[in-house]
């Protein structure tokens, strides 16, 4: 799995490269179980509305908005690489559109206590080479991704587990280190079962083995990925494909175009400024959902002046109009940006104190309070490599003119924006942070004293331990209560402001039917198929 | 036509005006118009070229907005007059500083020769060697991006070109009889290079710089549009094309009326730069 995502895959995919999977891998999680607990939110959004008879066979052609940089799940570390090698491996356990976990190759599980998870494994599953699943390939895999020869980018998922047990070839128990509530969602998200034999036999990143409802049959660098259905796959029914062709058309018009032409028949990311067109034509089928994406937000140096004044920051949160925001720079898509997660996660709570803004006196007020009474100047970092984010700058700067904030815009190549937003070497700038499907996953590593993300260079003793609180219980509606006290921490004191949440979306003839958003950002294409 | 009546300067302007050939004509009129637009600009722009009006995202042209609406729903009428002025001023500001520079740097290396011309014209080679735009990229990522970078890399790109012209016309004109004759009388160098040589040697100075300021529209409108030059939300014609871009199938008009403009002012720089080399340097010595 990879955390590299977004409605324009291309364009975040060079940030991957330049570091921020450091910043995205760790501890990304949920409260496991908990999550089912909390019952379905709203997949209905996600599209599922599969109501014509669907019929097996054919060929999906779909359109990714970027090559794989490897099929090898421990290693591959772009979105668009999770995208095809899901449809190639199973893993013991998935996340529902509704973020509730569900069997795979674990048919069963329960916790005996904090520490120790008794798995339940699939009796009828083989590899793509031959080979019987079997307990030992779930140790394998996992010793493998924890193995620092491996290089594994998504071993921090997994360092809570202390030992892994065969008990037999269909149960398997994990004895973990500590108590650790994201456990199951960090198996869904990146535990990709793999085979000892594939992988020693042959170069795991160009030839894949797994179980999933897919095999591997060709990849032809710059051009296509072909998969061709697995017949002895585990789950009955399923895949519907007899092929699926991954195309990778980088170029966000040349998506639309092939499909239109009917070249392709599922494409990802639909460029937002034709949102509005494409999503209404009839043609077409539309799905967006808010269960995934990426939150954006105006980021701030509190280590420098003027924002290492509170008032400053709570002026500007008061000074600015989301849903402005939303309307012109996002084209209306996605949602108000309020939390760390979108509206359709079971972690959000919706409390809102900007609710009523923007609020100009007080926002007026705030600087006078901070010693500005008669206004300032400020320097925003920009990046142009994502036109929105810069048009969101642009959109505060005009809001700021109001309350004597001048706001002057400096942009810069995406590479020295990284290094200067990581360096703190900014005052004010518009950052995201990949996929936060457990609140821990954005306040450990962005607000957090000392996170690896923590580029506004913010300190807070009380909200720290607030944040290791949460990170530790199991319980998910303590651990609701304590990130709706962490998140009124973070909104009082401002270092950063939620400017948007941006969903993913997919675009696809009318008739492929049961292709949803996913909290993984997975595409389960088992459950897709053509109406007709 | 008395001296009394209308002011000397006048005069002479309009006979320079009349002495050009007839294209160029066209071409300084463009120019004077661009210049007058520029200069009233707050009084011709309907609107605040930065206002953002979230009522007209890409709304397309009517009768109070005849360019239609940006992604942002800002005026895109106002914000081309606007840009018209950042680019202009930048191309002005470009040309001048280059011209300024190479005026004495190439008039010294051609009149003088020898280890002054080799202390003068080897680094500007050096230069020379360089591709324009990687060398304007160059000073941008050290200096860092704006508006008045953008100039400087601009004059720095032309300094070089300039120099050369300025340096060859000097050399012709410095073996010339009556550049001889002033030598002969014991003016100083000074004094020689300031009546015989620089005013003979100016024509084809003048006309490079009239050609590159056409091209300078062009490498403004390179920079910006790659985020290096004139920084948002500051409207140039650049900047203006590379918001344009992502929207060009939906709301065409961004995109075209910045281009037209840039299409218009490189034209008529073509036109002046043209009529004056007609007239200021029939032997071909800028190339």
């Amino acid at each position: 799995m990879t955390f590299n995502s977004g409605p324009d895959f291309s364009r975040r995919s060079f940030l991957q490269r330049a570091g921020l999977l450091g910043f995205s891998v760790v501890g990304v999680g949920a409260a496991g179980s908990l999550l089912s607990a909390c019952g379905p939110t709203n997949s209905t959004a996600a599209g599922g509305g599969a109501a014509a008879a669907l019929k097996p066979g054919g060929v999906l052609k779909a359109a990714l908005t970027g090559e794989p940089d490897s099929l090898d799940p421990a290693v591959s570390s772009v979105y668009t690489g999770a995208q095809v090698y899901d449809g190639i491996f199973s893993k013991l356990v998935d996340l529902g559109p509704d973020g509730s976990v569900v069997p795979r190759l674990a048919t069963k599980w329960t916790a005996q206590d904090d520490k120790t998870w008794v798995f339940d494994l699939a009796d009828n599953a083989y590899f793509h080479n031959g080979e019987k699943f079997s307990a030992a390939d779930v140790k394998y895999t996992f010793e493998r991704i924890l193995d620092p020869k491996t290089a594994s980018a998504y071993a921090p998922l997994y360092t809570p587990i202390d030992s892994i047990e065969v008990v037999s070839p269909t149960q398997v128990i994990f004895h973990l280190k500590s108590s650790f509530g994201p456990f199951l969602t960090n198996l869904a998200n990146n535990g990709e079962i793999v085979n000892q034999k594939a992988i020693e036999s042959k170069d795991p990143a160009r030839n894949p083995v797994g179980t999933g409802p897919f095999q591997f049959v060709e990849w032809v660098q710059g051009d296509h990925i072909t998969l061709k259905k697995w017949d002895k796959y585990f789950r009955s029914g399923r895949p519907y494909f007899d092929e699926v062709d991954f195309r990778f058309l980088l170029v966000d018009q040349s998506r639309v175009d092939a499909l239109s032409a009917g070249e392709i028949n599922w494409a990802d990311a639909v460029p937002l400024q034709q949102l509005p067109t494409l999503s209404k034509d009839p043609r077409f089928t539309y799905k967006t959902s808010p269960v995934a994406g990426i939150p954006d937000f105006l980021a701030m140096n509190v280590a420098k002046a003027p924002f290492n004044k509170k008032e400053v920051r709570q002026a500007i949160a008061w000074a600015i109009d989301r849903k402005v925001i939303k309307d012109i720079a996002y084209f209306g898509s996605g949602e108000v940006g309020v939390q760390e997660v979108p509206s359709g996660s079971p972690w959000y709570d919706g409390v809102d104190p900007f609710a009523a803004g923007p609020n100009l006196d007080k926002a007026k007020q705030l600087l006078a309070a901070a010693g500005y009474p008669n206004g300032l100047t400020i320097h925003y970092l920009g990046l142009p490599q994502y036109p929105e984010l810069l048009k969101t700058g642009e959109i505060v700067a005009e809001a700021l003119k109001k309350i004597g904030i001048t706001m002057q815009i400096e942009q810069v190549d995406v590479s020295v924006w990284f290094d200067r937003y990581s360096k703190g070497d900014y005052e004010i700038t518009s950052a995201y942070q990949e996929r936060t499907i457990d609140p821990d996953n954005f306040y450990s590593l962005v607000a957090r004293t000392g996170g690896s993300i923590n580029s506004m260079k913010y300190s807070n003793p009380a909200l720290d331990k607030l944040i290791d609180q949460a990170a530790s219980s199991t319980d998910m509606a303590e651990r609701k209560k304590l990130y709706t006290q962490i998140r009124a921490i973070v909104q009082d004191d401002c270092p950063l402001i939620f400017t948007h949440y941006e969903t993913l979306n997919y675009l696809m003839q009318k008739n492929v039917s049961g292709s949803v958003v996913n909290p993984t950002l997975e595409l389960n294409l088992e459950d897709v198929a053509f109406t007709g | 036509m008395t001296a009394k009546s209308i002011p000397a300067g006048v005069t002479a302007v309009v006979r320079a005006f009349f002495w050009l050939p007839r294209s160029a004509r066209a071409g300084v009129l463009i120019l004077v118009v661009l210049v007058i637009v520029t200069l009233l600009a707050p009084l011709i722009a309907p609107h605040d070229p930065n206002a953002i009006d979230p009522t007209r995202v890409l709304a397309g042209p009517d009768l109070g907005h005849p360019f239609g609406a940006d992604a942002l729903g800002r005026d895109v009428f106002s914000r081309t007059v606007y840009a018209l002025r950042t680019s202009l001023a930048i191309v002005f500001a470009s040309v001048a500083v280059a011209s300024l520079a190479a005026l004495p740097l190439g008039t010294a290396a051609g009149y003088f020769g020898g280890w002054v011309d080799q202390v003068i014209s080897r680094p500007l080679d050096m230069l020379l060697v360089l591709p324009a735009l990687l060398l304007a990229i160059t000073l941008i990522a050290i200096v860092g991006p704006g508006s008045i970078v953008a100039a400087l890399a601009i004059a720095l790109i032309y300094l070089p070109i300039l120099a050369r012209v300025q340096r060859a016309a000097s050399l012709v004109v410095a073996h010339a009889g009556f550049v001889e004759g002033g030598r002969a009388r014991g003016w100083s160098s000074f004094a020689v290079l300031r009546r015989h040589v620089v005013p003979n040697a100016l024509g084809p100075l003048l006309v490079q710089a009239a050609i590159l300021a056409g091209f300078a529209v062009q490498i403004e409108a390179s920079l910006s549009f790659l985020g290096l030059g004139t920084q948002p939300p500051t409207p140039s014609l650049g900047l203006m094309l590379s918001e344009g871009r992502d929207v060009l199938t939906q709301a065409p008009w961004v995109e075209i009326f910045p281009g037209l403009a840039i299409a218009v002012i490189v034209l008529a720089f073509n036109l002046l730069g043209d009529g004056l080399r007609h007239r200021l340097d029939p032997q071909g010595m800028v190339s």
